[in-house]
């Protein structure tokens, strides 16, 4: 049990790498070793979930281990998981088997390399959930990037290239200025600590002052936000997704998109809470935005997959949304949202394969009455977009049901601070708004594809599933119920890390608000630098604060 | 088309009873109530409406009987309406035929619909959002700015003719125009640094000033 | 008076300039009777013995050795810095060796002169990091430069190459000669100053440190430092002194062209670090330049790469921007800095010549591998070679946890500590440009598809396997290393004075 975080993280690269000697012709072999490994790496990661204290909010299962060729410099392999990371993995492991089986019969070309790749992907993103390093951190995003622009460039539709490009290009201009931002935090540790480290608990130990903060914060978040994606930085998803093969497509919705609101919660949130508390409003309605926006653009569009790949945008508004309220129902609906929508998502994905594996193509204008053709289709194909859509009794009902309790906690809160109709209750109406969209471009989807009349004589003969293929959706049905009937399972294991988290950003709130402005910045990066810069001491400032904490700090620093 | 709507009906017998009013229980909670289902994920935030039981029981029991009442009267009328004689239609058909046409249309509710929301919201989402804003200017931006560093590319290239003169010239002149600016700058004593500080403020000043390492390495 | 002269600290020159006679020796006296026209295997041989051996004696004899050593009345200086670059030097000379081989069989060229050329550059290169004095710096300068001239040329009957050459030749003695004019201010400041007529370098900088904190420097020194500087700054492609590198780039061949682009920047580093430390850019008022210099570099590097559809140019002008950080490691001037410029010039080394050796491998005779076009597919065809472009592409891009990523992480922490935050920022956002022109080799060798028949590697030489090999492991290894690799660097800086 001590080692389990690195076995779940590595077992789908010794996979990988089992791959690599087997024959390049044996295309069974091939797939099952990739999905047994992926099974194993389900099965491994099933002890966290038992093992999992809900009761402890910090990291379980730690495994820290030195870089070795890395020492003094602040890279510790460090593994942890907690209640916010605990989903997420499981979500990455389940998706794991559900992609390759769904990937069994409509890779082309080159399956070694095809499933090398999706191996390899798993490992990356299993390590970005568990790090515990900041440097880690960066190297598994980064190298996230390197199997999705292979899988979309290589095993794409027409458009891949540009689609692939536009996808690294977008990730790696956010990421650089992510990386801008980690040196200077690197070198803000030791200019303030003497120490050289990038470990997640040595940098919540920084005193930023607001000024410096909402700087490293908006380089933070322009590069989450990529990721996300958040309006208006989210063109690259519709390309990529419509392009990439269908398991590029799960995947990357089903995970790849948590990665970013993964750290805005893990990272961008808890490290600069002053400037959170500042840019709240503007994230809310960029969230707002990106939802209503996501379904209106939806509906309109022609291609099945463009439609859910907006679908995407608008669903990431809605944890965005519960995420930035700041309250523990927005952020529980937040996280369950993350999950529901790798879910939910995924499984629309896989059926857009499945049709597309048949006909060749995703025009809705090209179908028509497939009800009468592929009853089983239907059904699940209807069942999934409502439950993407919130119907009661499925996963997306309980996650956006929270998100908008949470918002509109929020809006109370703010409009009773003073803002205005629009930044508080307007909101939250649009964000509404959006589930009423959702529903809309979901079934108008549904009436043009599945009912009225045939469009296409050959498509009169398509076959319904078949058993693999129901076997791929049995557990993704199974989840959608589990998790809209019984959410409690799920939020009581996150329930307690949720509540600690946000009274850590809170507290960070009040603490910025007692820091002067600019420590932190070059000149002035520790009290000490800061005193001699503007010949307060530490005391002094404190002493000087108009409040009672004020004057409680400065009992403190005085002992 | 009448199976699935026996089922529907069968399941709406059923269904009225997941959250029976407490009026009836007598407020003693019933386990399968979805208020008490739905409890415990909305534990913290539930507003809890005071019940003043003796005040509401006379308009519960009013508004419950009249909703009874309209729907039993509805089937009553629709019934009379359609499957007796067909009198009664006829006469509004005759004497009140606009009458008759809008009820017959649904209040032209539909078309309504369609003509004032939907067809301009998915006019304005197709080529308002879709093309405009998406296209033309979200990816316009970014591939402006590809564009620009491709033509900065090609513009600074057009210095790089090939041509050996004009390469000796670039160096010539390069350095030039470094002497310049080390004769005006740096010999002379005007701080760029001080002038760039003054201009930005302190966040700004990045020229190896030995105060900022707390610690030495 | 005979100056005293140790020669045991000079045997890794002596035994390049020894290789390089024996290599011309054993092509004037091969016989014409012998089936192969060209002694290649001795010169190779030969060659890479002295290389190795060379390196040999340096970890064996000369690294022990505490602190620096002088010999030839202080002209000649020997320590663990100098060491370090040296060895750096002699690896990637080697592997750049080994890439010859076929490709001097392909175009029919004797082996012999080509192959000394090049160890007698070595030997250049060797003797410059090991100066200490204005004239040997100028002559170990030439020494390097002049064989690069005629190697850059040496496809006789190719126009582009012998522009490469005349281009070379002359804006490199145009850099030389104004570099000779700041020295001779500086030689005169120095005998001014001092009062005693010297040539030696790290002299004339006390005096001018001194003399500027005193505020006694005179104009022309503030000239001369800086003149002095240009011809430097024109060997390690910093604009304005870059002009020449696209053309001679593209136009030398292959083989060369990678040699180049790594070695020469590695000793120009070498130099800029011993002699253009923070104390002495700060007296002379050349911070600000080198700033500028540096950051229009990394600029101008990473955008004009982005438009070329030659991949040898592209990689001219990438080398252009690793110039660029490498200046920036250079500002930094504080050890870790030092440090991270020699670590960022071995990352580099191996990443370069990795990308060289794929184009070279992938080319037969009469039909180089140059452009992106003749590069399509063939990561499709040639798995494990697309596979090592990857990682050069990557490394290069600075993608962890390749060597390259770490490069650039050192140089920028040395810069950030030394507060040049700003340059740090530059160095970073050009970084992001560099991802579209790192992407497309990439891109064109696996996602696109030939339109004619790719060519085979059946049956090529061993020798450019081995380079190709020992670059793409070294570019991993040293990446999942990085910080024991960069203590040893670190080690090796501390015994430059002033650090």
């Amino acid at each position: 049990m001590d080692h389990i975080l690195s076995i779940v993280t590595f077992v789908p690269l010794v996979g990988a790498l089992a791959l690599v000697f087997t024959p390049k012709d044996n295309e069974n072999a091939i797939k099952w070793v990739a999905f047994l490994t992926t099974l194993a790496g389900f099965a491994v990661s099933l002890p966290l979930v038992f093992g999992f204290d809900a009761a402890n909010t910090g990291m379980q299962f730690v495994q820290v281990y030195d870089w070795v060729g890395a020492k003094d410099w602040g890279f510790t392999v460090g593994f942890g998981l907690d209640g916010l990371s605990l989903w997420l993995v499981m979500l990455t492991t389940f998706l794991g088997p559900i992609v390759v089986a769904g990937s069994w019969t409509n890779v082309e070309k080159r399956h070694k390399e095809f499933f090398f790749w999706v191996l390899v992907l798993q490992t990356f993103m299993i390590g970005t959930f568990l790090a515990t390093n900041l440097a880690v951190f960066y190297v598994f995003w980064e190298l996230m990037l390197i199997p999705m622009f292979f899988l979309i460039g290589v095993w794409g539709g027409s458009e891949r290239i540009y689609a692939t490009v536009k996808f690294f290009i977008y990730t790696v201009v956010g990421s650089m200025l992510l990386l801008a931002a980690i040196f200077y935090l690197y070198w803000l540790h030791h200019a303030q600590f003497g120490v050289w480290s990038l470990n997640y608990a040595d940098l919540m130990n920084l005193e930023i002052g607001l000024k410096v903060q909402t700087w490293l914060f908006l380089a933070f978040a322009v590069g989450f936000a990529v990721k996300v994606p958040m309006f208006p930085l989210h063109t690259w998803l519709p390309d990529a997704h419509t392009q990439a093969p269908t398991a590029g497509s799960v995947i990357l919705a089903g995970v790849l998109l948590k990665m970013g609101t993964y750290g805005f919660l893990r990272l961008g949130m808890p490290l600069f809470p002053g400037a959170v508390e500042e840019w709240t409003p503007v994230f809310m309605a960029l969230s707002v935005i990106g939802i209503i926006y996501g379904a209106l653009v939806a509906m309109v569009q022609p291609d099945m997959k463009k439609l859910v790949a907006y679908s995407s945008v608008s669903h990431m508004g809605y944890i965005m949304l519960g995420v930035f309220a700041l309250n523990q129902q927005g952020v529980e609906g937040g996280i369950l949202q993350m999950l529901n929508h790798g879910i939910s998502t995924g499984a629309l994905f896989l059926l857009v394969g499945v049709i597309y594996e048949r006909t060749h193509t995703r025009r809705i204008w090209d179908y028509g009455g497939l009800a009468k053709v592929m009853p089983v289709y239907t059904v699940l194909f209807i069942l999934v977009a409502l439950s993407s859509a919130g119907l009661p009794g499925t996963n997306g009902f309980v996650g956006e049901f929270l998100t908008l309790l949470g918002a509109f906690q929020w809006a109370t809160a703010e409009s009773a601070a003073g803002a205005g109709f629009l930044m508080s209750f307007g909101l939250v109406a649009g964000a509404a708004l959006g589930v009423i969209l959702g529903a809309v471009y979901l079934l108008w989807m549904i009436e043009r594809v599945f009912f009225g009349k045939v469009l296409q004589e050959k498509n009169n003969h398509l076959k319904d599933m078949n058993t693999r293929e129901l076997a791929v959706f049995a557990p993704l049905v199974v989840m959608i119920f589990w998790m809209g009937l019984f959410p409690n399972y799920f939020i009581d294991k996150m329930e307690p890390t949720v509540v600690a988290w946000i009274a850590d950003v809170e507290d960070g709130e009040e603490a910025t608000a007692l820091l002067p402005a600019d420590l932190g910045a070059p000149g002035t990066a520790s009290w000490a630098a800061w005193s001699e810069q503007t010949g307060v001491s530490q005391q002094e400032w404190l002493a000087q604060l108009p409040t009672d904490a004020g004057d409680a700090a400065a009992e403190g620093a005085n002992r | 088309m009448t199976v699935p709507l026996m089922i529907l009906g069968a399941l709406s017998i059923v269904g009225g009873f997941l959250s029976i009013p407490p009026i009836f229980t007598g407020h003693k909670s019933i386990d399968f109530s979805l208020h008490h289902w739905l409890h415990p994920v909305l534990a913290n935030a539930e507003v809890h409406i005071k019940p003043d039981l003796a005040a509401n029981h006379g308009i519960e029991w009013g508004l419950m009987a009249l909703s009874v009442a309209v729907a039993l009267g509805s089937i009553g009328l629709a019934w009379f309406y359609y499957s007796g004689k067909d009198k009664l239609r006829d006469f509004f058909q005759l004497n009140l035929p606009r009458l008759h046409n809008l009820l017959w249309n649904k209040w032209f509710v539909d078309e309504i619909y369609e003509a004032t929301l939907i067809k301009p919201l998915v006019f304005f989402s197709r080529e308002g959002l879709w093309r405009i804003v998406d296209e033309v200017i979200i990816d316009g931006t970014v591939n402006v700015i590809a564009e620009g560093g491709k033509l900065t590319a090609i513009w600074v290239g057009k210095l790089q003719s090939g041509d050996l003169r004009s390469a000796a010239a670039v160096m010539a002149i390069g350095l030039a125009i470094i002497i310049a600016l080390v004769g005006i700058f740096g010999v002379s004593g005007l701080d760029l640094a001080e002038l760039w500080a003054d201009v930005c403020g302190e966040a700004c000043s990045g020229d190896g000033a030995a105060a900022l390492d707390g610690g030495a390495h | 008076m005979i100056p005293q002269m140790d020669f045991t600290l000079m045997v890794p020159e002596l035994v390049l300039i020894a290789s390089g006679i024996l290599v011309l020796m054993a092509d004037a006296f091969w016989p014409r009777s012998h089936p192969d026209h060209d002694p290649r295997g001795v010169t190779l041989g030969i060659t890479l013995v002295g290389l190795l051996a060379a390196i040999g004696y340096i970890e064996l004899r000369l690294w022990p050795l505490e602190g620096s050593q002088t010999t030839f009345e202080g002209l000649f200086l020997v320590d663990r810095f100098a060491l370090a670059f040296k060895v750096v030097v002699l690896f990637g000379t080697a592997l750049c060796a080994l890439l010859c081989d076929t490709w001097l069989k392909n175009q029919r060229l004797q082996t012999g002169a080509f192959l000394a050329l090049v160890l007698f550059a070595s030997t250049g290169m060797l003797y410059l990091v090991s100066a200490t004095d204005m004239v040997m710096l100028f002559v170990a300068l030439e020494l390097m430069s002049i064989p690069m001239y005629c190697l850059a040329a040496s496809l006789r009957w190719d126009d582009r190459s012998v522009e490469a050459g005349v281009k070379y030749l002359v804006l490199g003695s145009f850099a030389t000669a104004i570099m000779l004019m700041g020295f001779a201010f500086l030689y005169a400041f120095g005998g001014v100053y001092t009062g005693e007529a010297t040539t030696r370098i790290d002299v004339i900088a006390q005096a001018a440190v001194a003399a500027g904190a005193a505020g006694e420097l005179p104009g022309y020194a503030y000239l001369g430092g800086l003149l002095a500087l240009v011809g430097l700054l024109f060997k390690i492609s910093a604009v304005p002194f870059h002009m020449w590198t696209p053309d001679v780039y593209e136009g030398a061949p292959t083989a060369i062209t990678a040699w180049m682009s790594v070695v020469v920047k590695t000793v120009t580093a070498a130099v800029l670090l011993r002699f253009f430390g923070p104390e002495l850019l700060d007296a002379l008022a050349l911070e600000p330049v080198l700033w500028a210099i540096a950051a229009l570099t990394m600029f101008l590097g990473n955008t004009m790469a982005l438009t070329q559809d030659n991949v040898k140019r592209m990689l001219a002008y990438s080398s252009v921007a690793h110039g660029g950080y490498m200046l920036v490691g250079v500002l930094a001037g504080s050890a870790a800095g030092a440090a991270a410029v020699l670590w960022y010039a071995g990352a580099y080394t191996v990443a370069t010549i990795a990308a060289f050796a794929v184009l070279i491998f992938l080319s037969r005779a009469g039909h180089e591998v140059e452009t992106f076009d003749d590069l399509r597919g063939l990561g499709t065809k040639h798995v494990w070679l697309g596979a090592i472009m990857a990682i050069s592409m990557l490394s290069l891009l600075g993608i962890p946890p390749l060597a390259g990523f770490f490069g650039k992480f050192a140089i920028f922490r040395a810069a950030v500590s030394e507060g040049y935050v700003i340059l740090t920022v530059i160095g970073v956002l050009t970084s992001a440009v560099s991802v579209a022109y790192y992407l497309r080799p990439i891109v064109v060798m696996f996602m696109l598809d030939r339109h004619d028949e790719a060519p085979s590697v059946a049956g090529k030489d061993w020798s450019v396997k081995v380079s190709l090999g020992i670059a793409a492991i070294a570019t991993v290894l040293l990446g999942l290393m990085p910080s024991t690799s960069l203590d040893l660097a670190l080690e090796s800086v501390k015994a430059l004075a002033g650090l």
